[in-house]
């Protein structure tokens, strides 16, 4: 029943107020200094009491907790936008499986691997370290089984991470597509297209193999995996352009011809203008999947300004990487 | 007097008092989930998000005031009058028009309430035109409450 989430869709309609604001972010790109940005952000509630001014990583942390802190407040239970953490998941299985295979010895592993997933840490360590992965679900079980058989007899990294990838793509169109809510389904196939496409045209710019692009490009998603198999094993991208200009990715294109950084910003705000409406929904559980990405998104954008003012970049490069905002 | 009579109009109270009633109830808690969320965040909002929660409580209202007159009218409050059967249905058809609109119009209403909860929440200085919305809906509910008034002041006099 739509009505149970009126409570928590109003609450987060409120926390809208804290997000970013296209000016605000404008503000914080003609800040002077990290601690101008710092300043700024402090005022919008950013940050802990006791956190380092520059970190950026720390900060990131740190408002992702906040975010997911809310949504499990409010949803009480996360698992309906468990789509949007599988990629941590599959990211500490790959992490879990090469320190494991590296028989790594440090005390403080915990930078490897990302929070929020949905599966605990101490069970992917443990399933990596022991090789026996059927305490995991699936598909988990069966991609970690084979990153790890892949990475124990070529000792290839790359084609391990490429196993996980592409598993983690599949598990995510999967969840997403299931899912019935809107958000969650353009979220699950922009994400998946996206990966495909980004993985034709790296393989096409290095001149790999079809057989490479094979195991480059998941087996999911809306566009036709043949075209872009066939697109990634030819020397030209001109095969992709055109194929895709005859898909929803059309306005893409001009995008991907500029670089991938152009068309990673033309997805993020294809997503951004997904969600916009979700701001005047108030009956489903929408509007909170539309917070989560459009925080994710904006400490995406922090995380960047800060780095960019920590190395002193042009505010120049800056704005050519900023993304639209939620709000 | 006609049994029959008395049962169609007692039907017609218990329509009266019973979907509007069932309305306003939904409503009020609909409403009530989004007061509660703004109040949650901010706690001075409490009297302007209880005026919009209570909105959708009046078609309950409505519907006793008609169910209230039908019984007046019936005799079950004060002295007795005589019922035929056709003036019982005639009482019962009355009390329809609020029955069935304030049950819908309740529920609608609800939806532009909490829209409108959201909408002062975020611009507080807005509060008069969030007001107005949710206010939209009640009108149907006054012509149907008119409707079955009118309606009621007429069937005593019918010769039937």
């Amino acid at each position: 029943m739509a009505e149970q989430y009126v409570y928590a869709v109003t609450r987060i309609h409120y926390a809208e107020q804290s997000l970013l604001s296209e000016q605000e972010m404008e503000q914080l790109i003609s800040a002077p200094s990290v601690e101008e940005v710092m300043r700024i952000l402090d005022d919008k509630g950013w940050g802990a009491p006791d956190l380092p001014l520059e970190d950026p990583d720390t900060l990131v942390a740190v408002e992702t907790e906040k975010t997911w802190g809310l949504v499990q407040e409010l949803a009480g239970d996360v698992a309906p936008f468990n789509v949007f953490r599988y990629a941590n998941d599959f990211h500490n299985l790959k992490a879990a499986i090469k320190l494991a295979y590296t028989a790594n010895e440090e005390e403080d592993k915990e930078h490897y691997f990302q929070p929020f997933g949905t599966i605990e840490l101490e069970k992917i360590i443990k399933a990596a370290n022991e090789h026996d992965f059927s305490s995991l679900p699936e598909p988990m079980a069966s991609a970690g089984r084979e990153a790890y058989e892949v990475l124990a007899h070529t000792g290839n990294g790359q084609l391990c991470d490429m196993v996980l990838d592409r598993a983690a793509l599949v598990a995510i169109y999967d969840a997403g597509t299931k899912s019935g809510s809107e958000v969650l389904t353009r979220y699950a196939t922009l994400t998946v297209d996206a990966a495909n496409i980004k993985a034709a045209v790296r393989c096409s710019l290095m001149g790999k193999s079809r057989e490479f692009a094979e195991k480059a490009i998941a087996p999911t998603g809306t566009l036709d995996t043949g075209a872009l198999l066939s697109a990634a094993s030819s020397d030209s991208l001109d095969a992709l352009y055109s194929y895709l200009s005859f898909t929803s990715y059309a306005s893409a294109v001009p995008e991907l011809q500029k670089s991938l950084a152009a068309f990673e910003r033309w997805c993020d705000n294809q997503m951004m203008e997904l969600i916009k409406p979700q701001r005047y929904n108030y009956f489903s559980i929408e509007p909170l999947a539309a917070f989560i990405l459009g925080r994710e998104n904006e400490i995406r954008m922090v995380r960047l300004i800060l780095s960019a003012k920590i190395n002193h970049l042009s505010e120049e490069v800056l704005r050519e990487r900023l993304r639209i905002t939620y709000v | 007097m006609s049994e029959m009579g008395l049962f169609f109009a007692i039907l017609g109270v218990a329509f009266a008092s019973l979907f509007p009633g069932i309305g306003s109830a939904i409503g009020v808690g609909i409403a009530g989930q989004a007061a509660a969320g703004v109040t949650t965040d901010d706690p001075t909002k409490f009297g302007k998000a209880l005026v919009l929660q209570l909105l959708p409580g009046t078609q309950g209202i409505y519907g006793l005031l008609i169910a209230f007159l039908t019984m007046t009218n019936i005799g079950l409050m004060g002295e007795q009058v005589e019922l035929s059967l056709l003036k019982g249905l005639a009482y019962m058809g009355a009390c329809l028009p609020i029955a069935f609109v304030g049950l819908i119009s309740a529920i609608y209403q609800a939806k532009a309430s909490v829209a409108s909860i959201n909408l002062f929440s975020k611009r507080p200085d807005q509060f008069g035109k969030s007001l107005i919305f949710p206010a939209m809906v009640e009108t149907y509910a006054i012509l149907a409450l008119l409707i079955s008034m009118l309606a009621l002041f007429s069937i005593p006099g019918m010769n039937i």
